[in-house]
């Protein structure tokens, strides 16, 4: 299994509560409204919804000293998007791993059999659907319908496979952003093409949720069938997908015989090869939102296995040394490169961004089972880039937007939400 | 001094003969018996059994009971389970054994509860432990992932056999035997549980038990359509199609297809599985198969672990090639035959 | 009407094939850590048998399940799916039973509930196959027992069910109370909804310990456990590959017949 609580205990039990994990790298605050960084406690205020909050319930839970799992304990547990904000920030002071604590202790529970109501249901409706959105496999394909694109189902061969992800598949309101990113790969020329019905989810949510076993299931799955097919790369719009690809599924230690890019990566070589142009001039100041899973999470995950010595009784010296992972290694300038190469366009930034930027609420199965939390995570950053004064908010997954735009419709707030490729296909 | 009775199975027959697992189990048994110098019992029941029994002898039978009456021709728990305790009364043997069958799944556990001893269904190998007579007896348990090995300290030990675990021993017509004649007053009232009707499905081909060469369709063939090309393949071939559970329980293809553990136990010459992840629970009805090909996308798929020759790849791409081919091949060679 | 359903938790047969292993001494499967335990299989189509007889004559279902730890977030699924009510025999001392101890205490608890008109459970359990307890409870009981049922009926007081052959099925009466063992073919579980699980938490559960029911059979198992192995599997497999698929089946083709 890829998760045991067990690997994480000597980080567990090194968590000193310095609460960095709770707020931005200090050097980079820049006000006081916006110097929070974890969803969870800023909103539900006991130290057991910080990421040291979560370092000492897994290690209660390792050491066997908590018996009864009650429903407060997996509300607890669930109350937080892994967003692995609490990671990044925790490595300016300890380099201790917390995201995957975090992952680890959802597995532990589940593996128990415990975990919140939704769930049973996301991970049924995976399990017979292929899809987390309890919608049929059948109508899968159909947000491609009229689109005239190479169907590698139908056994077409292609260099490039386009990943759409469950969301852009089902909602109709975000399958045109799918259906436009197509258009617009097969304008740069790219030898692009999809798997229709028979394209399945990635297995993110699983993984996030502890359900580890699905995961395994669908990311081998997903791996033979892309080297069965034979494309060079797989490009996907899911950020939280690329997310997952990129760190999670070379852990299973199957050959991967192609790239995984996401499609800000991929447009962001096109325009610079000159294979898009964009001409048309959108005079707009905007804001662009790194999301979790394309910046901080997507970076390679390399699990440490190792002996640690203790110098002078304080510091750890780790043979082999340990690769540290702090979020700096995620995808954050193709995108910005992308904004920035529409003629007239003002990119602003926010305060928390990058490595620390604030998560959306939409990961780690919030938007499912916790729509609430959700919901006031993304006012929070909608506040934020107000506060910059964006007219529009540019995001990169579809997750992020379909979060933002639930929030704006509750809120009736006037920003705008953009998905990039929306932003390019309205400057061509 | 009369031999004990060291092993009394339940037998059952198909068309008036012998079952194929009946068999299985006297040529078995009778190692068992000789090696503990035991008599070997076979009980039978149904109507007109003078000249079966006599079969039963040629193979390997010392003993052979007899519950003859035309009520018993079908199968009734109700029916069945008074008499066999009355013969296990009669015979007191070490060991009570029946095949792991429609009727020795239906009956064998609420014999067990009435004879006051424990049971092991569906045992892949028995094991006969000198002197002390105790069978080890090995059982496929999650799923045949693993496996379980008991022993029962109470008596009768009693065991259900998969089919194909023991062999039937070559039918020897100068054995001598004993005939008992069993009471079988039946009290109709007794029978709780009525068979008012027998549907049987249509085949239009051969039977998957009968089959030389089987074509199975797993998950991956993602629908019921899909199913046609190993029907042409299987026709090619003058074979069956067969599926493992998950195209069954998504309606693809009926249930008396499917081959696995709860399903039918095959061994045909030619087993060729096409998009089948090879779970345990379905290789433990094909294991046996003498040649098993095996295409799936994944190269770790766990069939080619238990498969002869295995490509990698989509099914929808090799299938097609390998079929016209394989005519190719065929034809010259005078026409499609079983390998 | 009242029926009773059996359902018992196992390790996920679907399980990763990595993600299962033994402990040789200890003779048990070990839980996996992102795997939950789930409802074995062929009892979750035993609760469809119910809810279909609910749906149409009206009937309260009752799903019963004895274990050593029950997790309760995989035992709401047959509350959300529309059983309505939920017993639970917890106990540390629910170890290690065999089929027969299972079923005595089954049949002891269908008893403390008062009895029961149907009882289903499912034909064999995803973890130790044996396809006895079901039976058991019936003798137990001292009710009619139909196995492998691929469609359950009820009607003035008899079931009617269709039994599973392996050419067909043959069809079967018996009169109320009997205990019936259901097959896959009949068909799966309902999907659980958002309302389902709303319900859910309004419905009874309760909990026993052993010491609750009035156990007369002796709960030590009737076969000793003396090995727990997973087999080594010795075949080696002759890959037939080739960059291009089509060659790749002629190669075989080839390999096979000529």
């Amino acid at each position: 299994m890829l998760l045991e609580l067990m690997d994480y205990m000597s980080d567990m039990k090194r968590c000193a509560r310095c609460s960095l994990c709770k707020w931005p790298p200090l050097a980079q605050l820049k006000s006081w409204r916006f110097s929070n960084m974890c969803p969870s406690i800023t909103r539900y205020n006991f130290h057991t919804y910080s990421g040291g909050g979560r370092m000492a319930l897994g290690l209660a839970l390792a050491e066997g000293r908590l018996e009864d799992i009650t429903d407060e304990l997996l509300n607890i547990v669930y109350r937080c998007t892994a967003c692995g904000a609490c990671d990044s920030s925790c490595k300016y002071n300890s380099e201790l791993e917390v995201l995957w604590p975090i992952y680890s202790t959802r597995a532990y529970l589940a593996g128990m059999g415990y975990f919140l109501p939704e769930h049973s249901m996301i991970i049924d409706s995976l399990r017979k659907e292929d899809n987390t959105l309890m919608k049929p496999k059948a109508d899968r394909g159909k947000w491609a319908e009229g689109l005239k694109v190479k169907d590698l189902s139908r056994g077409e061969k292609a260099e490039v496979v386009y990943h759409a992800g469950c969301l852009y598949c089902y909602d109709p309101e975000l399958s045109i952003v799918a259906r436009e990113t197509v258009n617009l790969l097969k304008k740069a020329g790219v030898d692009v093409g999809i798997r229709g019905n028979q394209e399945s989810c990635c297995g993110s949510i699983a993984f996030q949720l502890g359900f580890q076993g699905e995961f395994i299931k669908f990311a081998e799955s997903n791996i033979d069938d892309w080297n069965a097919a034979g494309v060079s790369s797989v490009v996907t719009s899911c950020a939280c997908g690329f997310g997952i690809m990129k760190s999670v599924y070379p852990l299973l230690g199957k050959e991967m015989k192609f790239e995984v890019l996401h499609i800000t990566q991929y447009l962001d070589k096109l325009i610079k090869e000159g294979k898009l142009k964009l001409d048309r001039s959108i005079k707009s100041r905007v804001t662009y939102h790194d999301p979790c899973n394309l910046g901080r999470k997507s970076e390679i995950y390399i699990p440490w296995k190792g002996i640690e010595k203790k110098v002078l009784g304080q510091f750890i010296l780790r043979e082999p040394e340990k690769v540290i992972h702090r979020g700096w290694n995620g995808v954050y300038e193709p995108p910005r490169d992308v904004i920035k190469s529409v003629p007239g366009i003002e990119l602003v930034e926010m305060e928390r961004i990058k490595e620390y930027s604030w998560c959306c609420g939409a990961g780690g199965g919030v938007k499912q089972c916790l729509d609430d939390f959700a919901m006031w995570t993304a006012s929070e950053r909608i506040a934020e880039a107000k506060s910059v004064g964006a007219e529009a908010i540019v995001t990169a997954c579809p997750w992020c937007e379909r979060n933002f735009k639930d929030a704006i419709a509750a809120s009736g707030d006037d920003i705008l939400i953009y998905d990039v490729v929306e932003l390019v296909k309205q400057a061509m | 001094m009369p031999k004990k009775t060291m092993v009394l199975i339940l037998g059952e027959l198909v068309k008036g003969n012998l079952s194929n697992i009946t068999r299985e189990m006297l040529g078995g048994s009778r190692e068992l018996a000789d090696k503990a110098n035991g008599r070997l019992t076979l009980l039978l029941l149904g109507d007109k059994l003078e000249l079966v029994a006599e079969e039963a002898i040629a193979y390997g039978a010392d003993d052979v009971y007899l519950a003859e009456n035309p009520q018993l021709g079908t199968y009734q728990a109700d029916t069945y389970l008074p008499i066999i305790e009355k013969a296990v009364k009669d015979t007191e043997p070490e060991i009570l054994l029946m095949g792991q069958t429609s009727i020795g799944r239906d009956i064998a556990p609420r014999l067990a509860f009435r004879l006051g001893t424990g049971i092991c269904m569906d045992c892949v190998r028995l094991d006969i432990e000198p002197v002390s007579n105790i069978l080890r007896m090995t059982r496929p348990v999650y799923g045949c992932k693993a496996l379980a090995v008991m022993i029962c300290k109470m008596k009768p030990q009693m065991a259900s056999i998969r089919a194909g675990t023991m062999k039937s021993r070559e039918p020897d017509r100068s054995r001598k035997g004993q005939l008992h004649a069993l009471a079988t007053d039946i009290d109709m009232s007794q029978i709780k549980v009525k068979v008012t009707a027998k549907v049987e499905e249509q085949m239009d081909s051969v039977s998957l038990e009968d089959a030389k060469v089987i074509v199975c369709g797993g998950r991956g063939m993602g629908s019921s359509d899909s199913f046609s090309i190993l029907e042409d393949l299987a026709r090619l071939l003058g074979g069956a199609v067969g599926a493992s559970r998950p195209p069954c329980d998504a309606g693809w293809i009926p249930s008396t297809r499917q081959i696995g553990l709860t399903g039918k136990i095959v061994s045909p010459n030619l087993y060729i599985a096409v998009a089948v992840s090879g779970s345990s629970q379905h290789m433990a009805g094909c294991a046996e198969s003498h040649t098993i090909v095996a295409i799936n996308k994944d190269p770790e798929a766990n069939i080619f672990a238990m498969a002869h020759y295995g490509v990698v790849g989509d099914y929808r791409e090799i299938l097609p090639p390998f079929i016209r081919h394989t005519r190719e091949i065929l034809e010259s060679k005078g026409g499609p035959r079983c390998c | 009407m009242r029926i009773v359903v059996c359902i018992k938790l196992v390790l996920d047969p679907e399980m990763p094939y990595s993600a299962f292993k033994i402990d040789a001494d200890g003779k048990r499967a070990i839980p996996s850590p992102g795997t939950p335990p789930v409802i074995s299989p062929y009892d979750e189509n035993a609760l469809e048998a119910a809810l279909r007889i609910k749906d149409a004559h009206g009937a309260t279902v009752i799903a019963v399940s004895l274990g050593s730890r029950l997790a309760r977030p995989v035992l709401n699924k047959p509350l959300a799916a529309g059983v309505d009510e939920l017993v639970l025999i917890e106990d540390p001392a629910a170890i290690d039973l065999d089929s027969f101890a299972s079923a005595s205490i089954l049949a002891a608890a269908i008893s403390k509930l008062g009895g029961a008109d149907l009882v289903l459970t499912g034909r064999q359990a995803a973890d130790w196959d044996a396809g006895i307890a079901g039976c058991v409870i019936a003798e137990e009981l001292k009710m009619p027992c139909i196995t492998v049922a691929r469609k359950v009926t009820v009607r003035n007081g008899m079931v009617r069910a269709e039994r599973l052959q392996s050419d067909g099925f043959e069809v079967v009466e018996a009169l109320l109370p009997c205990v019936i063992t259901v097959d896959g073919d009949l068909g799966e579980l309902r999907q659980v909804t958002m309302h389902g699980l709303n319900a859910a938490k309004k419905k009874p559960v309760t909990s026993w310990k052993l010491s609750d029911l009035k156990l007369e059979s002796p709960l030590q198992p009737r076969c000793e456990l003396l090995e727990l192995y997973i087999p080594e599997r010795k075949r080696v497999c002759e890959m037939i590959t080739d960059e291009n698929p089509e060659d790749a089946a002629v190669k075989l083709a080839n390999r096979l017949f000529e």
